[in-house]
This record gives structure tokens, sequence and C-alpha cells, in this order.
């Protein structure tokens, strides 16, 4: 029996990590994704430098949005699919922490290299090495509250996955960090305090980080009796 | 003694049944109090109140479009805690209300986007503008969807009822964070913010008309969720001995 | 009456397509509203009574096979 409140964080992260390390194919696939459609843009719009860092930290953040969006339904699939997650509703740990495990480890798979790679879209439109900074902490502070709320929309859906509805749940839950993910990097490009939306990331992740958990754990049990 | 009391007055309050009976008799007044207050503001703020001084007689579709954006907003909180009333007390009633509530909210907020927009062409010569108040409105609009969409999601009603009541809880705290956010967005891009209604700055020959149907609209609201309450009612517990009873004397529905 | 005559109404100075079209949609649509719950309940109703027709003559096929039945 874990006394300690970690107990259960440790276990799945390290438990989800090593899953996600054995498959490298489900780990590439949102990043090859985010490559390849940053790959479209100039293709669809326009080649010119001008073009492209006008539109550029919108279109990163939006990327990385549509990346993140993909890969957080496999989230709870598996462990539904062959009855791990009877076993995480039944564990004596506090339910959040092995959630807030899970989620941590599919940032880290996820949210992390998107951010990792993010200079190399950046460079592709031509986005001031000023922003690159702001871009990146932008990212990393966004994709994991990016991670936190799509694991809500994930175990909602856990009974019929596949198709649009994930999407439809979440995306107007996004909206508030792509709107401040990306004026991080406006400002940031413009010259002005990129800090203060930063912050506004920063505080919608701590409530996230407080809040999903419930909505995920309510909606985990849901699946599990329905 | 009393606390006794007390929880029997609760939980009957929670019983189909009794709602669909009471609700019986309210209907008609309900009815009644409607369109009075829809007719009544509608004549007096398409009719007989003066037009704004820089949109002219456009204006006037501010009292449909403002008072459907108000009860859209407010129907998504009812919602939300009508779905938090059942989670917490188990009163399938709630439920039942929780999911009247998502259709009709949405289609409000429909109407709310396209008088929106409506509005839009005379006054800024675009049927578009990405300002913070409609924004955020589209966005409200598809929070509704994935409430109704949800719920085919799950083939067991009780849980559908759940997760349905889960997801609205989420929109719920998400909604004035999005609010907020949009605003801010919006503030970035344009200086100047165009308000649709200064609602301290009009004139209160034509701020009078829009309370009245405000309330109207309120009015519609509880009407229609009363409405598809009662069909749902019917729809869930078509076991219940009272339904047999109340269908069987009533042979003559066509 | 902030308008002369009912045509002045229609015409609104020019607007009324727009205040017209709005009332017509923001019309269409809550009649809806009413509409629907409406008819939900009378198929509802609908069911329901053949549900009990259905088991009535459950009821009276097993009633008849009883009184049918030879008795022991």
């Amino acid at each position: 029996m874990a006394n300690n409140l970690s107990g259960g964080f440790k276990a799945y992260l390290y438990r989800d990590l090593l899953i996600a390390l054995r498959d490298r194919g489900d780990l590439s696939k949102p990043l090859m994704f985010f490559l390849l459609v940053a790959v479209m843009v100039p293709l669809a719009i326009a080649p010119e430098a001008s073009k492209l860092s006008a539109i550029a930290p919108g279109l990163i953040w939006i990327l990385a949005l549509l990346a993140t969006l993909l890969s957080v339904e496999r989230l709870f699939s598996e462990d539904y699919a062959d009855g791990s997650l009877e076993q995480l509703l039944i564990s004596p740990n506090m339910l959040m922490m092995p959630i807030l495990g899970k989620i941590t480890a599919h940032w880290l798979v996820i949210g992390l290299p998107l951010t990792l790679l993010s200079p190399v879209i950046a460079i592709w439109f031509s986005l001031p090495i000023s922003a690159m900074v702001p871009m990146m902490l932008s990212l990393a502070l966004g994709t994991a509250v990016l991670s936190l709320i799509g694991a809500v929309g994930a175990a909602l859906t856990l009974p019929r996955q596949g198709g649009v509805l994930l999407a439809l749940l979440v995306m107007p839950l996004y909206m508030p960090v792509l709107i401040f993910g990306s004026a991080t990097i406006q400002a940031a490009v413009d010259g002005l305090n990129w800090l203060a939306p930063l912050a506004m990331l920063a505080a919608l992740l701590a409530v996230a980080i407080v809040l999903c958990p419930l909505a995920i754990s309510a909606g985990l049990r849901i699946a599990k009796n329905g | 003694m009393n606390f006794n009391l007390q929880w029997t007055w609760f939980h009957r309050l929670g019983s189909p049944r009794w709602f669909y009976q009471k609700t019986q008799c309210w209907l008609p007044w309900l009815v009644v109090a409607t369109l009075a207050l829809l007719v009544t503001g509608l004549v007096w703020g398409l009719a007989i109140a003066p037009p704004d001084a820089k949109q002219g007689n456009s204006f006037r579709i501010i009292y449909l479009h403002v008072p459907a954006s108000v009860v859209a907003l407010a129907g998504y909180y009812i919602m939300a805690i009508s779905g938090a009333v059942g989670l917490i007390w188990r009163i399938k009633l709630s439920f039942m209300l929780m999911r009247s509530a998502a259709p009709i909210g949405a289609a409000l907020t429909f109407i709310a986007l396209v008088t929106g927009a409506i509005w839009g062409k005379p006054t800024w010569g675009a049927y578009w503008v990405w300002d913070a108040r409609i924004t955020s409105m589209l966005i409200l609009l598809f929070l509704y969807f994935g409430v109704i969409a949800l719920r085919h999601t799950y083939s067991n009603n009780e849980a559908a009822d759940k997760a349905g009541a889960v997801l609205s809880l989420v929109g719920m705290v998400n909604v004035p964070i999005i609010y907020k956010s949009v605003d801010w967005w919006q503030t970035l891009h344009q200086p100047a913010t165009i308000k649709f209604t200064g609602a301290p700055s009009m004139h209160p020959d034509m701020f009078a008309p829009l309370v009245v149907m405000i309330i109207g609209f309120y009015s519609f609201y509880s009407l229609a969720l009363i409405l598809f309450a009662r069909a749902e009612i019917l729809r869930r517990e078509y076991r219940a001995s009272w339904v047999k009873q109340l269908v069987s004397h009533q042979p003559a529905e066509k | 009456m902030y308008f002369d005559s009912l045509q002045q109404l229609i015409w609104m100075n020019g607007h009324g397509i727009y205040v017209w079209s709005s009332f017509a949609i923001s019309a269409v649509v809550m009649i809806g509203l009413i509409v629907k719950p409406l008819r939900q309940k009378q198929v509802a109703m609908r069911n329901i009574e053949l549900q009990i027709k259905l088991q009535a003559s459950k009821q009276a096929a097993k009633q008849k096979e009883v009184a049918d039945a030879p008795h022991s």
C-alpha cells in the first residue's frame, strides 16, 4: 500500500514513458505531422519571408495544438482496452497522482519534443531570433496545458473513440491557451512585454493541474461503470 | 423530525412525476406570460422606440440579439448547474433538465450569432467582424455542440448523463476564461472596440423595451425547457405506472 | 408610434431587410424550439400506448393459454 502521495505519480510516469519508448512509431507521428504541415504552409501561401514571418507566431501555435490534439486520444485508450484502467481505478493511490503521472509522461513524449523542434519551424518561417526563447517557453508551458485539457476530452470519449468528437469537445477549451501562446510570440516579435501573456499561460497551467484531474477521474469512472 | 420533512420536500422536488404534474398547471400561464412579454417588447422596440442616431433603424436588431445572447449564456450555466445537482444528489430530474437545456441554448446562441452578423452589415459593412462578443458566442456554440454530441457516445442513459454533466462543468469553468482571453486578444488588435450595447449610455426609451425582451426571452427559455423536459420524462419513465395511467386516460392522442 | 405608416415600418429607411430578416430567422428557430418538444411528447405517448396494447394482448394470450390447457 503506497502511503506517500507521490507513489502513484512516479510509478505511472515511468510506466508510460517505458511504453512510449518501446513503440517509437507512436512517438514520432505527431512530430512528423508538425513538421510536414509546416512544410505545406509556404507551399500553400507564399515563400516570401515577410509573409511567413507575419503569420509565424499564430501558425506555429496552431501546428503545435493540432499535433498535440492528434496524440492525446491514445492517452487512455490502450489501458481502457486491456483492462489496466480498472487496475488504476481500484488502486489505493489517490487517483490524481497516477493521472498526473500519465499526463506528465505524455508531455515529456509529445510536448517537450515539440518545444525542442520548434526552432526549426521558426527558422523556416523567418521568425526573428529574439522571439525564439519566448516561443519555446510558451510552447513548453502551453503544451502542458494542452495535454491536461486533452486528457479530459480523452477520458470523456473513451467508450467511442476515433472521429472528431474529441477535437470538438476540446477545441473550445484550447482557445485561451492558443490566444496567450501566440500572443507571447507576437509580443516578442513586436518588442513588447512577452512576460505578461506567458504569465497567463502559467496561470492556466496552475488551474489546469488542479482542476483537470478531477474531471479526468470522473470521466474514467463513468467509462468504467458505463 | 424536521430534518426528515426537509429531505422529503427536496426529494419530492426531484420526482419526475411531480414535475410533470405541476408543470401541467403552470404551462398555460407561462405561455401567456411569454407571449405577452415578447409581443410587448417587440412592438415597443420595433415600432415605437426611436432609432439610434448613428446606426439608424438597424439598431432595432438589438431587441433580438442581446436577449438571445444573454439567455444563451445563462442557459449554459443552467445546464451546468443542473448537471452538478444531478451528480451530487443523484437527482434524475436534474439530469433531464440538463439534457433539455442543451439544444435550447445552442439554438439561442445560433440566433445571437445570425442576428449579430446581420446587424454587422449595415453598421460596419461586413457580415462578420471578429470582435470579442461574437467570437465568444461562436466558441459558446461549439461548447453546446460538444455537450449535445457527447450524449451519443454512451449507450446507457446514466453514463451519458454523468459524462454530459462533467463536460458542462468543465465548460462552465472555461466560459469566463474564454471570454476574458478573447476580450484581451481583441484589444491587442483593434484599438477601438465597438460596443453593441453601452447599456448605461442608452436612452431609457430604447433601454426599457430591451429589458422587457430580456425578461421575455427568459420566460421563453423556461417554457421551452419545461416542454423538452416533459417529453424527456415520458421517454425515460415509460415503465412507470403513473405514465401508463396518463397515456391510457388519453387514448385520443393523434 | 415612431413610424407614420405600415410601409415605413417595413422599409425602415432602407434597413428594413436587415431587421425583418433577423426577426424572421429568430421566429423560425424559436417556434421550432416549441414545436419540437411537443412532437417528441406525442411520439413518446404513442410509443407508450403501443407498448400498453402489446402488453395487454400478451396478457390476454397467456390467459387464454391457461384457460385452454387441460386441467390436470
